[in-house]
């Protein structure tokens, strides 16, 4: 894997928010990449950055430093108008953490899933539909819900309304903030299985979460984020197994399937303690 | 939406009286039976059968003069509606677009309108601009448009802001698509409901300046005008001030429910409502017609 191009590479990249006074730096110097059909998980808690790096990854935020390259090309330097045309192509793709807020509410499911393919105009609507329906039944949704809003079904089958649209426009990464977050343990479950079975040599994910525990089982590599710094990346084995940096430690301890490490209290406020004294 | 809005009944009610008053103001003066400009009648005549509604302090036809007056009355508050719509609605979306020396010029001119009082800004505009009836439509209109400013500016802003638009726009939909299949469906409903408010106080607002004698002269016919003179005589015609009452007040009431008809079935919140609905007839149908108690054999 290690020999290919990779298809994302992050190097250096700073970001800050705020002006004046107030700014305040929220990524520090991230560096990393991503190969074709891997599957990465970007963990780290709430407030450390891990969706500044992604949107910044999607041209959302400016970067202040760094070079964001996919497949070779520098997407902190497209203009509106490249922007626009590379976003139409569908090569990155993100999904939301909370579909009901990102699908419109006014919108039937199958309006929203067509709706990057109709945008861009290239396609004509039959060749939209079938297409919906052939995506529709990849998420595992029954045909029935085309026509319904995303007010009226379950929260898992919005989130997998939101997937198959994310996947209409064949990405060749896709970018999942928080999938499974806003779900019940059930539906997280069958969401998590589907994300694994899209998994494919074609398809790399870069899969954010606060928790460990739901993206280990499907993730090849993960990048620990802590204030704004990238401070391990290795194989979800490794970092399971035999985590380095004390963050990874209290990550990997915390998370009460995965507990092979001490999960005591005062074990926990002793490397909070250490990390407080960075 | 228009789904929705076709099976309430206060959608036929209140658009049924607009429409009506609306062919009143295109095609009351060719109805009217008298002149409504022509005295020498009885004056102050109880309603009799050639005068329906009786006659006013110089002898004219109350009922020609309440036709006849019509179009100035009611084509003059769609006509504020309107004023207003345009100089509002429009820079209120372009706010949100044009950068921000744009919003913030429309923002402090909105901010200075608002201050200002309806009346004397009515009465100001026509001592600089002459007493006549278009005069007073454009003052009243420019005063009601930050109503629609806000309105358009606070629903487009929502939406822009929402997650459906970022997702829209990171699967590289252009801005005209965004605005086309995003952001006009949902600001149309509340500018319609802005629409018909400003029609409801426009219709009010022309019939206290015309009860002013500002904007239309006498002896030409206003429902505002005929209710001030009215009240001259209530002595010897009490009921007399009811015709125009009744017109204006029914008027501004269909505005308004139909302002609440468009409100409630916009949006998220008008689908709920409908389906409360449906159930509550659900149930009313359920208790009628009970279930049968299967006997015991």
């Amino acid at each position: 894997m290690s020999a290919q191009e990779p298809l994302l590479e992050v190097s250096g990249l700073d970001v800050f928010y705020g002006r004046g006074s107030a700014r305040k730096q929220a990524i520090f110097d991230a560096t990393f990449s991503i190969a074709p059909g891997e599957v990465v998980g970007l963990i780290g808690e709430t407030g450390s950055g891990k969706s500044t790096l992604a949107r910044t990854i999607l041209g959302l935020i400016k970067p202040d430093n760094g070079v964001i390259r996919f497949e070779g090309a520098d997407l902190a330097t497209l203009g509106h108008r490249q922007r626009q045309l590379f976003r139409r192509s569908g090569a990155v793709q993100y999904v939301f953490q909370d579909p009901l807020r990102s699908l419109d509410p006014d919108f039937t499911l199958e309006e929203s899933i067509a709706e990057p393919l109709l945008s861009s105009g290239a396609h004509s609507r039959a060749e939209v539909a079938t297409k919906v329906r052939e995506y529709f039944r990849q998420v595992r949704l029954d045909e029935g819900l085309l026509s319904r809003l995303p007010g009226q079904v379950s929260g898992g089958q919005r989130q997998r309304a939101a997937i198959a649209r994310a996947l209409i426009s064949e990405p060749r990464l896709l970018i999942l903030d928080e999938p499974v977050s806003a779900l019940d343990s059930a539906n997280r479950v069958q969401i998590l299985e589907l994300l694994q079975n899209l998994a494919s040599p074609s398809v790399s994910l870069l899969f954010i979460s606060h928790d460990l525990g739901s993206v280990a089982g499907i993730t090849d590599r993960v990048v620990v984020l802590y204030r704004g710094r990238i401070v391990e990346i290795d194989t979800t084995d490794a970092i399971v197994n035999d985590p380095i940096h004390p963050y990874t430690q209290l990550l990997v301890g915390s998370a009460p399937i995965l507990g092979s490490g001490p999960s005591d209290r005062a074990w926990r406020d002793d490397i909070r303690s250490r990390l407080g004294a960075d | 939406m228009l789904s929705r809005l076709v099976r309430l009944p206060s959608t036929w009610i209140s658009f049924g009286i607009i429409l009506f008053i609306v062919l009143l103001g295109f095609f009351g003066p060719l109805l009217a039976p008298h002149d409504p400009l022509a005295g020498g009648g009885t004056l102050l005549a109880p309603p009799t059968f050639a005068h329906p509604f009786g006659t006013d302090y110089l002898g004219r036809d109350v009922f020609s003069r309440i036709l006849a007056g019509a179009p100035v009355s009611v084509l003059s508050a769609l006509e504020v509606a309107g004023i207003a719509l345009v100089a509002g609605a429009i820079p209120g979306l372009l706010s949100v677009y044009l950068g921000r020396a744009f919003e913030w010029l429309t923002l402090r001119l909105v901010d200075t309108l608002i201050a200002l009082p309806f009346l004397v800004f009515a009465v100001a505009m026509t001592a600089l601009l002459g007493n006549g009836i278009s005069q007073a439509m454009l003052s009243v209109g420019i005063l009601l448009a930050p109503m629609f400013y806000r309105v358009a500016r606070a629903s487009a802003m929502s939406v822009i802001a929402s997650q459906y638009v970022e997702s829209a726009v990171l699967s590289g939909s252009s801005t005209a698509w965004v605005l086309r299949r995003h952001v006009w469906p949902k600001v149309v409903a509340p500018i319609g409901i802005a629409l018909a408010n400003a029609a409801g106080a426009g219709l009010v607002i022309v019939a206290s300046l015309t009860f002013l004698g500002i904007g239309v002269q006498p002896p030409a016919p206003t429902w505002g005008g005929m209710l001030a003179s009215d009240l001259g005589y209530l002595d010897y015609q009490p009921y007399a001030p009811l015709f125009p009452i009744v017109l204006i007040v029914l008027t501004v009431w269909a505005l308004n429910l139909a302002a609440d008809v468009l409100r409630d079935v916009s949006g998220e919140s008008g689908r709920i409502l409908l389906k409360r609905r449906a159930l509550r007839r659900a149930k009313k149908r359920a208790v009628r017609r009970p279930v049968p108690i299967p006997r015991e054999s």
